[in-house]
């Protein structure tokens, strides 16, 4: 890995030799260009057995199963898994809001995304997949996904040079991105979500009709749930720079209760739109989550 | 609505402390960036209706609780329903006790007027029982908490005495009780048999007493208990005078004098059994009484001139309290007087001084004024001067002896001086025409030593003819005891530390006109010497009640056991070592005249009356009571109102259905 070593310090090498042993695998049959280790959605040459199918004009023959022939006196083809490789697009939030933190010690909400996202790209391209980088905030900026080490470098660059900053946007930035990337992949989307649900779902939405393998890591600051303030706060927004002055005492159930009110409604799509949905707390360890993430998905393989 | 503790209303605006502190800490906010403004702008939305309700309302609690606390502490009181429903019966009850000598007089029921009274004060409390009861009788005036109205009976402060009762005074007694220990409401429950000499209906203190009443913020309840009854077939007994007189010197027998007075409130007849006990001896004398008023002087001879004691007691009558006097005696004091001058006029004086040689009981001395300085000052009673003003020395002692107690009596120089001691002022001599001599015209014949006599004959002053006289000077401390025609002073006393001086404006001269021929100077100077005695030998009788030891620290005890008796409040002899005193209730509880009850709203003027003849009728309207347990109330309401709000999710705006999300927080960290 080079680079300089300052720059790259979201990245903890430590967690990442753990992390390799285990194998980051997709849900759903993937189509990929070249042959990988991933399930493809169509038929192929692995020795994996997938199917039998009658024989139709045109089939290459020496695909005919012949002990079936002998048997049965009809023409069979037998058919095998195709394995290919892997896309997978962070999609990473750079608005203003990721700026956020309760303990400055503990880093900012952008920090530990960007650790998860450092962390996945690395583990994607060492086990041969192709990786892209969608940074957005009010506008995007995009790193085709390869699977090249060189690639990776440049995409620690841009992770180490973009910093939070402008408004999110985080609805029309899934719209787009659904509509320009058509091959299924792998989306892993990193932000912590602070708009409408109904929107947001429809971005979601947008993502699941072209077959993609969605993947939300939620990103949360235990104060922003607990919402533990006691003397009167001027509350000013990251975002917009509008501030509100309240008595914490006052709002603190009704805040409670939108936000709980959000998280509800936004699971309760994730499950709908069949979205992997990580709920994280910033002061969960990194390496813990993405343990989690990539051990779901290991069994979610295994009951195929 | 009035208030005990007004002044704590000024602690009122600390009602406003809660809001200040909201205030202060709205303002004292600290800045946050934050990212979740989403929902933060949502709650705010929310909590602008029901939370914002809910933080009034729990403000509002607070103001209130620190609102009837505080008005709670400056104690309102409230008439009406309100004060009604608050209050029962009154806080405190003042039983003004009247146990005056003639509060023994049988009042109904065959009971004295005082057990009587006792009675139905009881009844009364028993109905009160809530209250809290202070008696206040009239000796020690001391208000005195009773734990149950029933033992009112059996209470030493409330046994019979011989004092008299100053009711004014008790009336203020109360008032003060009242200022200083505040109770919410208060009645005054008076006993009392309304005699004019206790009560003093004339007196200007009854306006004033009346007007302190109206000053209370409370109001209070004087119910008067009217045991105005005259007695009936009452005799009462008194001592007038007893005197110990040298009978024989050689022999050293004596004769004492007793003057007594009986007074019977109706007609009576048939001799009367007098039981005379004195030393502890008994005798009866049978006396036949005439009219209402009986004064008799009885004389018995005694083998020898020694200090004794005393009294004489009637048959048992309608009132037992005023059926006994006492009597102590000593010999007389010899009681001396110097005459400094020099003539026949201070010749005439020391005659008029000591007028009979065979008595020893007066020693008169005539000492040339450059002799002042060996005047025995300490055995002097009074002290004539006829001459000019002595020098530094003898005027300091002079001065000293006066202020000690001494009695001066100073008579016109003559010649040309016209000073005298002690700053008196002398005016040129005048002289009359023969045939128009100066004529005292007016004097004081109430008191001093130109009074009438016993028997209310005035002295003969008109009579004197004053042919040469020589006025003092009047200072504005001097009272002027005589005048002339012309309005000049005849005769002017003035007080000088304990002592009195007296200057009379004439000389007992033949050429000075007819004072010395002693009709008016004997009694006069006689009245002085006596005057000037009482500083050298101690009373043998006084009034019970008003008697004090001279010493606080001594004890004095009584002569007679038969009964339990304290100088303070019981008639009687009482002795300490070889002193002896004669206690008598006062002359003026043996008088039958009463207030009328329908005066008595007359002299508390304003204040809410009651008079009752028969028993305590409680029955009335309610008085104004004390709130604050009802503030109490509140405020304790308040708090536990403030309490539920603050606790409380009930008012808080959240739909019971929505089950929080939890947050997969658990299978993550297990995972990790």
């Amino acid at each position: 890995m080079s680079g300089s070593s300052e720059d790259l310090g979201f990245l903890d090498h430590g967690a990442i030799a753990r992390l390799s042993r285990l194998m980051l695998n997709v849900r759903s049959p993937m189509l990929g260009s070249v042959t990988g280790q991933h399930r493809s959605a169509t038929r192929g040459a692995s020795v994996e057995f997938a199917e039998y199918r009658k024989y139709a004009p045109g089939d290459d023959i020496k695909h005919l199963d012949w002990r079936v022939f002998g048997r049965t006196d009809k023409f069979f083809i037998r058919e095998f898994e195709a394995d290919t490789n892997l896309r997978c697009y962070v999609v990473l939030d750079t608005s203003a809001s990721m700026k956020f933190t309760s303990t400055p010690e503990g880093g900012t909400r952008f920090d530990y995304a960007r650790r998860l996202a450092g962390t996945l790209a690395h583990l994607l391209v060492h086990q041969g997949d192709a990786v892209g980088l969608t940074c957005f905030a009010d506008q995007a900026r995009d790193l085709p996904p390869r699977r090249t080490p060189s690639h990776l470098r440049q995409l620690y660059q841009l992770l180490a040079d973009t910093q939070p900053a402008g408004e999110s946007n985080i609805v029309q930035t899934l719209h787009d991105f659904a509509e320009r990337i058509r091959q299924r992949a792998l989306v892993v989307i990193i932000s912590d979500l602070f708009t409408e649900v109904a929107p947001l779902l429809d971005g979601l939405k947008h993502l699941h009709f072209y077959k993609h393998d969605v993947a939300v890591f939620h990103l949360l600051d235990r104060q922003e749930y607990d919402f533990d303030f006691k003397r009167p706060v001027r509350f000013v927004d990251l975002e917009t720079g509008a501030d509100l002055i309240t008595d914490p005492a006052v709002v603190r159930d009704a805040y409670g209760e939108a936000l709980r009110d959000y998280l509800a409604a936004l699971q309760h799509g994730c499950r709908q739109f069949q979205v992997d949905y990580h709920f994280t707390y910033l002061d969960q360890p990194f390496e813990g989550v993405l343990t989690n993430f990539m051990l779901q998905r290991v069994r979610a393989k295994g009951r195929r | 609505m009035a208030y005990l503790q007004p002044w704590m209303l000024w602690v009122l605006p600390a009602v406003l402390l809660p809001i200040i502190i909201h205030l202060l800490n709205r303002l004292r906010y600290k800045t946050v960036h934050w990212a979740a403004m989403l929902f933060l702008l949502k709650a705010n939305r929310a909590a602008t209706r029901r939370a914002k309700i809910r933080q009034m309302l729990l403000l509002a609690c607070r103001c209130l609780v620190l609102l009837f606390l505080i008005w709670a502490m400056a104690r309102p009181l409230t008439g009406g329903w309100i004060g009604a429903a608050a209050g029962g019966a009154p806080e405190a009850v003042l039983i003004l006790l009247d146990r005056s000598a003639s509060m023994e007089a049988a009042g109904g029921q065959g009971e004295s007027k005082r057990a009587h009274a006792l009675t139905l004060l009881g009844q009364a409390a028993k109905q009160n029982a809530g209250s809290r009861f202070i008696l206040l009788e009239n000796v020690l005036r001391q208000p005195l908490d009773i734990a149950d109205g029933s033992t009112l009976a059996t209470m030493q402060m409330t046994e019979a005495t011989d004092t008299a009762a100053d009711v004014p005074a008790m009336f203020r007694a109360a008032l003060d009780y009242l200022v200083k220990n505040k109770p919410g409401s208060a009645e005054l429950w008076i006993a009392s048999d309304l005699q004019a000499q206790n009560w003093r209906p004339d007196s200007a203190e009854w306006q004033d007493i009346a007007a302190r009443f109206a000053g209370l913020p409370q109001s209070v309840r004087v119910r008067i208990l009217d045991l105005s009854t005259p007695p009936a077939g009452n005799l009462t007994i008194a001592v007038k005078s007893a005197e110990l007189r040298v009978r024989d010197v050689k022999t050293g027998k004596g004769q004492l004098g007793l003057a007594i007075e009986i007074e019977a409130d109706g007609e009576r007849k048939g001799p009367l059994p007098l039981l005379l006990t004195r030393d502890g001896a008994k005798s009866q004398i049978d006396l036949s009484p005439s009219g209402a008023v009986h004064r008799q002087s009885l004389k018995f001879d005694l083998p020898r001139i020694e200090p004794g004691w005393g009294k004489v007691e009637l048959p048992a009558d309608t009132n037992a309290a005023d059926n006994a006097a006492y009597f102590a005696y000593a010999p007389p004091v010899p009681l001396r007087t110097v005459v400094i001058g020099a003539g026949p006029g201070a010749q005439r004086v020391r005659f008029a001084a000591a007028p009979d040689k065979t008595r020893t009981d007066r020693i008169a001395d005539l000492l040339p004024p450059e002799r002042a300085e060996n005047l025995p000052w300490k055995e002097t009673a009074l002290l004539i001067w006829a001459a000019p003003a002595p020098g530094d020395v003898v005027t300091k002692a002079l001065q000293g002896w006066v202020e000690s107690g001494g009695v001066l009596l100073c008579l016109p120089p003559g010649g040309e001086a016209t000073g005298g001691p002690l700053d008196v002022k002398w005016n040129p001599i005048e002289t009359a025409p023969k045939d128009a001599p100066f004529r005292v015209t007016s004097w004081d014949d109430l008191d001093g030593p130109l009074a009438r006599t016993e028997s209310g004959n005035p002295l003969p002053l008109a009579k004197l003819d004053v042919a040469r006289r020589q006025v003092p000077e009047a200072g504005d401390s001097a009272h002027v005891g005589g005048t002339f025609a012309d309005g000049r002073a005849f005769f002017i006393s003035r007080s000088v530390g304990a002592g009195r001086l007296f200057a009379c404006a004439t000389l007992p001269d033949v050429e000075w006109g007819s004072f010395g021929e002693g009709f008016v100077l004997l009694p006069m100077v006689q009245r002085l010497v006596t005057l000037g005695g009482q500083r050298l030998a101690p009373p043998l009788m006084a009034i019970a009640g008003e008697w004090q030891p001279p010493d606080a620290q001594e004890t004095w005890s009584a002569v007679e056991t038969d009964r339990r008796r304290d100088w303070r409040w019981h008639a009687g002899v009482y002795q300490n070592g070889a002193q002896r005193i004669a206690l008598n209730r006062p002359e003026t509880e043996d008088s039958p005249e009463i207030v009328e009850a329908a005066r008595l709203p007359e002299l508390l003027r304003g204040v809410r009356l009651t008079v009752m003849a028969g028993a305590l009728e409680l029955k009335a309207d309610r008085l104004q009571s004390e709130i604050w347990p009802a503030m109490v109330m509140l405020t304790m309401i308040f708090m536990c109102v403030e309490m539920a709000l603050a606790t409380s999710k009930a008012m808080l705006p959240m739909k019971a259905s929505v089950k929080p999300a939890a947050p997969k927080r658990e299978s993550a960290e297990v995972a990790a």
